[in-house]
């Protein structure tokens, strides 16, 4: 399995932005009141849940719900994958972000969005996403630099100790 | 009888009732309501059947494993995921069966196989 890096969260993260950008628009009018409701309850949720694999599995019935009214498969395909492909990151996000400090993008995202605002609805989510993507590259890129401690490389370190015999 | 019925039928209607109204001529049905004129085979209404049997095949079901497994911390980040250890953790043959076992595939010889031809 790869390991995580701080590339491939911006990757991902930019690919869905913009994804989500796409799907917003074409989807607003295919959303009725019972799922704006619905979606907020899993926003809501997904804030409080400690959870890996229940925040992935909400995660996704909320974006899913979002796609499938946009009926655009190819963006809800694209978006799968990328949602696959960030699964790694899940049990970290969760210990990066606490319930009490969670990010509630989705929960803003909805409260705009059923207003019919989507430009906003979508800056919005983006402006709290990236702020929790920023943390999450730190946090990465801190970890990076622990673990890589001013090691002599291999090669350099057998002929020091040839050299020192 | 039945041709008398059928010519009958073309006078009455277009084209495109033949079939629909000849079927119905030897149906014989009694009341006006089933008499209306029906579509010859009516659509069945969409079902997620595939879905679901997609969702349980092999492969989907490893998928899923192996994702909770991710979830669990059970496989961590820059861990190594043989195939065997995953089909043996996953209970599932490592490659697909056509892949391993193929007795309808035809044998052709190489052709830089050496034939001996006996006289």
């Amino acid at each position: 399995m790869k390991p995580l890096s701080a590339a491939e969260v911006l990757d991902i993260a930019e690919l869905r932005l913009a994804l989500i950008s796409l799907a917003l628009k074409p989807a607003y009018r295919h959303l009725s009141l019972a799922d704006f409701d619905h979606a907020y309850g899993l926003a809501k949720r997904l804030t409080r849940i400690n959870n890996a694999k229940d925040h992935f599995e909400y995660n996704r019935q909320f974006l899913d719900g979002l796609f499938s009214k946009a009926q655009r498969p190819i963006l809800h395909e694209v978006f799968r994958q990328l949602g696959d492909r960030g699964t790694r990151y899940e049990p970290l996000l969760m210990k990066l972000f606490p319930p009490e400090t969670r990010p509630r993008q989705r929960e803003v995202l909805i409260e705009i969005y059923r207003k019919g605002k989507i430009v906003e609805a979508f800056r919005a989510f983006r402006k709290i996403y990236l702020e929790a993507v920023d943390q999450l590259i730190d946090h990465l890129k801190s970890q990076k630099a622990g673990d890589s401690s001013p090691r002599v490389p291999r090669g350099r370190r057998l002929r020091s100790t040839v050299l020192a015999r | 009888m039945e041709i008398y019925k059928y010519t009958k039928v073309l006078d009455r209607v277009g084209l495109n009732g033949i079939c629909l109204e000849h079927r119905r001529g030897l149906m014989f049905r009694k009341t006006d309501a089933d008499n209306r004129l029906t579509p010859m085979r009516q659509l069945s209404p969409p079902t997620n059947a595939n879905e679901t049997q997609d969702t349980e095949k092999a492969p989907f079901l490893v998928v899923k494993r192996v994702r909770e497994a991710i979830l669990d911390e059970v496989f961590k980040p820059g861990d190594h995921l043989g195939e065997v250890g995953l089909a043996e953790k996953s209970k599932s043959a490592g490659r697909p069966f056509g892949k391993r076992s193929s007795p309808w595939k035809k044998k052709v010889p190489s052709s830089s196989a050496r034939t001996r031809v006996r006289l």
